[in-house]
């Protein structure tokens, strides 16, 4: 187990400098920050700074080499971007208020996603079924933002108007320390909730396929013939299968949203790191984007790293050797 | 060997299935007695009912199928009891063996720990190591090398013979006075298969069960069962003693069971002869007698009218065609009945 | 440099994979800011009658309550340092606005008006150089108590030029865009004089835009070097220290991500009382401004109606109106300021090359039905219906003159058209296309920033309409503000048009719609039609325009100066001064837009051209209800 902890990890390492290098150049040569400068009446003195801070007077795989350096040393430049603030205590700040959400909606996720599955599994064509299949396609199908947009204007407005008050904040992040529980409540749960839909609709989904597929297996046919309680059939010998290949999905989801949900993010004004990358991106902010990027990338193959080790737990036919 | 009072009496069961294109109608009319203690073998092909009619005694069936009939397991009507009383029996009174024994046990739980679980579902006095040195003997029992050690693996790790045998335990863990095995060999290696109806056999000695066992291999059925119950779209075609079915079945559709199925004893030129078409529809099962149009000996009279199942002479003897008493004699030479 | 120079010119980057992220962002709607600048002169303060608004009073308000003002704004400024031409986003000017002042501030009008200073005097030197003398006002005061003196500009000017090599004309360590666009490098440095309130220096030639200088005046009892100034300035905070205030506001708290917040400055000496723009003579009536950085428009406007903003200001937004303009809750206002949009012409296309066919086009255009379907609905009569006319005067300036019109251009005058189009070799072909013998059918291609919904309309709307006049319109937008990277400011297209064709591609694109944003004084705009200006585009080189465009910022007086940018603009907007001339078709000025809550708000005071400005420019004006 340990060596194939530690084999997984050392083999992410090239995917990584692949990932990075590949993303590094992308960044490079499709947005240069001197471009801006030049449709501004500039002096050289400023294309120099900027040549100097991303040594734009180098080659590519150079400055990739210089970026590389420092970022392994822990060092991922100021983000002029962000008036010149340290990139890595940028994107972990952020980090933490993505977290704010993303930890949250995932557990909810996760439970909304796996009762919603086994129920319309087990109770296949049933209306709850059609109910849910339903929410399903109407989570996929509706964009984030309209969904987003249209909770604020249920709840910011038209609340207001039938009810006179407003239980939820449209926009904004806001803390315990700062504003009390109660207003911490109510601000996280509209981005939360809009999160959670568009997630459930889709988890919820393959939790029904994973479920089908087991309740009609040969293992659940003979729990039943052993005489165990329905309840006992369906939760501990199906689901405990039924819940294997979600979480791979459960590591991708949780990586996402750990990852930033870009669209809720700009919708609540949610200083998270989604918008932390549109920033660096829009602003063509090189180092930003990178530890944003380094950041998600890390976050995806820890994930799935847990992910792979989850499967051993729950799946006794996988050796990790 | 068989007493007087019927452990399981089935009476013109009837399953039906709603579908798309109709109502299949699976079983139809089947009538079953067994006794305690001995072992009836339900053969046919695919499609004849024998495995719906096991699923229907053990309340297995989903709840969309229409159950019409009796199934009386000691005087009792199980298609009227509750689910919780229904629940008592399963695995407990009525155990069940299943065909694929690479899918029949839960991947994720050790084969132990589902024998224990089938236990103490039952007896939940029993304390856990209580039944745990419960399931080693039972693994002991069916031939599990080293069932201490065993008793903590998965199911993949062991073979489908293993697998099997250990399906075998968990079914007679509680004693059952009837254990239905479904096709339990049909999914194994031909030389497993001998070893696993020789552990089914101790395992029935052990318990004093009454076995059915349901194959569509005649073959198979010929040093284990005590009666055998031929069963056709759906119907009972033939039933009797083994010996009877073998030397003197009375039915066109047995002999053709018999014809088509290899034996070590087969000269090598001997081509099988399988039994030409396909089962009958269970939508629209044909005219008169289901087996007409597969049948050598058809006549006008099958299809003007379905067959009744019919006692013969010796009043031990039932078989479902016009013509059974007309049928020539099998070949007494050959006991399969391959006539020459 | 003055406080014009706010280029808003984001060039956005898709990148890569990353790119798909930047699009799921949902509604690309969002604009993209663009623009560069241009102009507007110096209106002498002295010359406008205060009285023309409401009178100032004394009483305005009880300075008081506790709540802020709740401004919801789509951008979040990289830093504050404005100067440093990587960071300066409009936003980060319009927060400044509300701290620092300048000797001059901006008016609705976009001219020059007094802020910190009581009096000037420019007057030429026996030598033929030029003298420039400037009191403060005696009673103002930064934040921390200290006297706001004449030493204060002196100390900015210092910072600005320290490190700067005048034999070479550059280096330079205070982070700079060019000091030399600026007008800096023309003041003698061993001209200067203090005294008191007062200050002196002298230029060489006279430099109209001289009223923008020393916009904003640095608090350099803080501030003592170039090196300080570049430190504090981003995040507003020297060593821990928050910088002190000249204006209404002082800098509090910025939560990145999140919000901004300013607090009163109760011990603002009030405003000029020669601004006329302003009613409140004291100090700020609200107890501060709360910028929340909102980068959705619609949750924006979410944010007004759910009541957490007080104020919300955009880019015209058809839904902005209806949703709001409906509800008696919010007032919604707009100011036309000096962004104007237009269509570039790329001279060196195959076609436009021949200023026959650029006047064709001209000609052809009706600019009319943009106005009706996207402006008057909004904007009534704030702008004249038949659009923009000028370069260097907007609409709403005095000394705006409509050459387009006067020329009969941008009215579908047919007849016209088809009389250029003929001169230049082209005839209707079977398509009902002008089309040359050599060059094919007149067929160009027309981009801008895509997802912008009202540029994106107005091609539309332009395309029909030059359709009928045998001009066939393709359009070629590129999402966002990427456009400018890729079509007419990707380095192959300025290099075609900086080097006349020889160099670079000049095939990326025929014809261009975007926006320029201005300021009170014009020649900030000279370099989009520069000879090998890389600010221009369009490829127009003349060197009698440029001579004339030095002559127009030296000339003395605004009357005279008035006409110059005048002239200058008819270079470039018809054939009547160089018949070679006319490479930009003016459509409309793009008014700023923004509304406010009635119910949080008493008054407003948003208004002087928040395109420049900012909507709290005049925070000091804003009346809380209590």
């Amino acid at each position: 187990m340990f060596a194939y902890v530690v084999r997984r990890v050392l083999t992410t390492i090239p995917l990584l400098l692949i990932g990075t290098f590949l993303v590094f150049t992308l960044t490079a040569i499709s947005g240069d920050p001197l471009a801006r400068l030049a449709q501004l009446d500039v002096d050289q003195a400023a294309y120099d700074r900027l040549i100097d801070l991303y040594n734009l007077d180098q080659p590519i795989p150079q400055r990739y080499v210089s970026w590389l350096t420092s970022a392994v040393q822990g060092d991922m430049g100021p983000s002029p971007s962000q008036g010149g603030q340290q990139t890595f205590d940028l994107v972990l700040g952020r980090a933490l208020n993505t977290a704010r959400l993303a930890i949250p909606a995932f557990f909810i996720i996760a439970i909304t996603a796996v009762t919603l599955g086994v129920y319309s599994a087990v109770k296949q064509y049933s209306k709850l079924d059609y109910f849910v299949t339903g929410f399903s396609f109407l989570g996929i199908s509706l964009p984030t933002f309209v969904f987003g947009l249209l909770l604020q204007v249920i709840f910011g407005i038209w609340w207001f108007d039938w009810f006179g008050a407003r239980p939820f904040f449209v926009q904004g992040m806001r803390t315990v320390a700062q504003h009390g529980w109660l207003d911490m409540v109510r601000a996280h749960v509209l981005p939360i909730i809009t999160l959670w839909l568009v997630i459930t609709a889709s988890e919820s989904r393959f939790q029904r396929a994973a479920m089908l597929e087991v309740i009609n297996s040969d293992y659940i046919r003979t729990a039943r013939a052993k005489g165990l309680p329905r309840r006992t059939v369906i939760l501990k010998h199906g689901l405990r299968n039924a819940l294997i290949p979600l979480v791979t999905i459960w590591a991708i989801d949780f990586a996402l949203l750990l990852g930033g949900a870009v669209v809720t993010e700009t919708i609540f004004a949610w200083p998270g790191l989604g918008r932390l990358l549109l920033a660096g991106i829009f602003q063509q902010d090189l180092n930003l984007t990178m530890g944003v990027v380094v950041f998600i990338a890390a976050l995806v193959v820890v994930f799935n790293l847990i992910a792979d080790l989850l499967y051993g737990v729950l799946d006794p036919r996988i050796r990790y050797d | 060997m068989t007493s007087t009072t019927p452990l399981l009496d089935i009476r013109d069961l009837t399953v039906s299935f709603k579908t798309d294109d109709g109502l299949v109608r699976a079983v139809n009319g089947v009538d079953l007695q067994m006794f305690p203690g001995e072992t009836l073998a339900v053969v046919g092909e695919s499609g004849s009912g024998k495995s719906v009619s096991a699923m229907a005694v053990m309340g297995l069936l989903p709840s969309y199928t229409q159950i019409e009939g009796s199934v009386e397991f000691e005087g009792t009507d199980l298609l009227k009891l509750s689910t919780r009383a229904m629940r008592k029996l399963q695995g407990n009174e009525i155990a069940m063996i299943f065909q694929d024994p690479m899918t029949a046990l839960n991947p994720v739980f050790t084969v132990g720990n589902q024998i224990i679980e089938g236990i103490r579902i039952h007896h939940p006095q029993i304390s856990k190591q209580a039944a745990r040195e419960r399931t080693i003997e039972l693994l002991a029992l069916v031939g599990i090398p080293e069932p201490r050690q065993r008793v903590d693996n998965y199911p993949h790790e062991f073979s489908g013979g293993m697998r099997q045998r250990a399906m075998i335990a968990l079914a007679i863990a509680n004693e059952p006075k009837l254990l239905i095995a479904d096709e339990p060999t049909t999914a194994l290696d031909v030389t497993i298969q001998a070893q696993v109806l020789e552990v089914m056999r101790t395992a029935q000695e052990a318990t004093g069960a009454a076995m059915m066992l349901i194959t569509h291999d005649l073959g198979l059925v010929a040093g284990v069962a005590d009666r055998v119950q031929v069963m056709y779209g759906g119907r009972v075609f033939e039933m009797s003693d083994t010996d009877t079915i073998f030397y003197r079945s009375r039915n066109p559709y047995t002999r053709g069971l018999m014809t088509s199925v290899p034996t070590a004893a087969a000269r090598t030129d001997d081509r099988l002869s399988p039994i030409p078409g396909a089962p009958p529809s269970a939508i629209n099962p044909p005219r008169g007698c289901v087996f007409r149009p597969r049948c050598q000996h058809a006549e006008d009279a099958c299809y003007e009218e379905p067959p009744l199942l019919a006692l013969d002479a010796t009043g031990r003897h039932l078989s479902r065609c016009h013509f059974a008493e007309e049928l020539p004699e099998l070949g007494a030479q050959d006991e399969l009945g391959r006539s020459a | 440099m003055a406080k014009d120079k706010r280029y808003a010119w984001r060039l956005m980057a898709a990148i890569g994979a990353l790119a798909l992220i930047a699009t799921a962002c949902g509604d690309g709607a969002e604009d993209p800011v663009d623009d560069a600048e241009e102009t507007e002169d110096v209106a002498d303060p002295g010359d406008d009658d205060p009285a023309d608004d409401e009178p100032r009073a004394d009483d305005y308000c009880e300075p008081g309550g506790e709540t802020p003002i709740v401004w919801a704004h789509e951008q979040e400024p990289p830093d504050l340092h404005l100067d440093d031409p990587n960071n300066n986003l409009s936003i980060a000017s319009w927060i400044r606005q509300a701290m620092l002042e300048g000797p001059y501030g901006v008016s609705s009008e976009t001219t020059f008006i007094p802020e910190l200073v009581e009096s000037e005097d420019v007057s030429e030197n026996d030598d033929g150089s030029w003298q420039y003398t400037f009191t403060l006002r005696d009673d103002v005061v930064w934040s921390d108590g200290t006297p706001i003196t004449a030493a204060d500009v002196q100390g900015t000017y210092e910072i600005i030029m320290e490190g700067f090599d005048f034999e070479t004309g550059e280096g330079g360590t205070y982070l700079f865009g060019s000091r030399a666009a600026a007008g800096y490098t023309l003041i003698d440095p061993d001209s200067w004089e203090v005294d008191g309130q007062t200050y002196s220096f002298s230029t060489q030639e006279f430099f109209s835009g001289y009223q923008g200088w020393f916009d904003p005046v640095f608090p350099t009892h803080i501030l003592t070097d170039a090196d300080t100034a570049n430190e504090a300035f981003p995040n507003w905070e020297l060593d821990g220290e928050i910088l002190p205030s000249s204006g209404p506001m002082i800098f509090e708290n910025w939560d990145r991500g999140v919000s901004m917040t300013l607090t009163r400055n109760d011990d603002y000496h009030g405003a000029n009382e020669a601004n006329f723009d302003v009613r409140n003579p004291g100090a700020a009536c609200t107890s501060g401004v709360q910028i929340n950085f909102v980068a959705d428009t619609d949750a924006q406007i979410n944010a007004l109606l759910a009541g957490e903003a007080d104020l919300i200001m955009t880019q015209p937004q058809v839904a902005f109106g209806e949703r709001i303009a409906t509800d008696d809750n919010f007032t919604v206002a707009s100011e036309a300021g000096p962004v104007w949009e237009h269509w570039g012409l790329n001279t060196n296309n195959v076609h436009l090359s021949d200023p026959d066919v650029r006047e064709g086009l001209a000609f052809a255009l009706d600019k009319r039905p943009v106005m009706q379907a996207l402006y008057t609905p909004l904007f009534g009569d704030l702008l004249p219906d038949v659009g923009l006319g000028n370069v260097y005067w907007m609409s709403n300036q005095p000394a705006y003159e409509d050459h387009q019109a006067e020329a009969g251009y941008g009215v579908g005058d047919s007849d016209a058209a088809a009389a250029s189009f003929e001169a230049a070799g082209y005839s209707l072909n079977g398509d009902g296309v002008w089309e040359h013998p050599d060059n094919g059918p007149l067929t160009l291609r027309v981009g801008t920033t895509g997802g912008n919904q009202l540029r994106e309309l107005q091609i539309q709307i332009m395309q029909e309409q030059l359709r009928e006049q045998g001009v066939d319109i393709e359009i070629d937008n590129v999402p966002g503000a990427a456009y400018f990277g890729e079509r007419p400011f990707s380095p192959e297209a300025i290099a075609c048009a900086t080097s006349g064709g020889e160099e670079g591609d000049c095939t990326i694109w025929d014809l261009t719609q975007f926006a320029w944003v201005g300021g009170p004084w014009p020649g900030a705009g000279h370099n989009a039609f520069l000879s090998g200006s890389g600010n221009n585009p369009y490829g127009y080189a003349n060197p009698e325009f440029d001579a004339k465009a030095d002559e127009c910022d030296a000339t003395v007086d605004p009357d005279e100066r008035a006409a110059c940018y005048n002239e200058l603009s008819q270079y470039v907007t018809t054939r009547n001064i160089d018949p070679d001339g006319l490479v930009v078709l003016p459509i409309t000025q793009k008014p700023s837009f923004f509304a406010f809550s009635n119910v949080r708000l008493l008054e407003g005071a948003v208004a002087p051209d928040a395109n420049a400005a900012g909507p709290i420019v005049h925070v000091v004006d804003y009346l809380p209800a209590s």
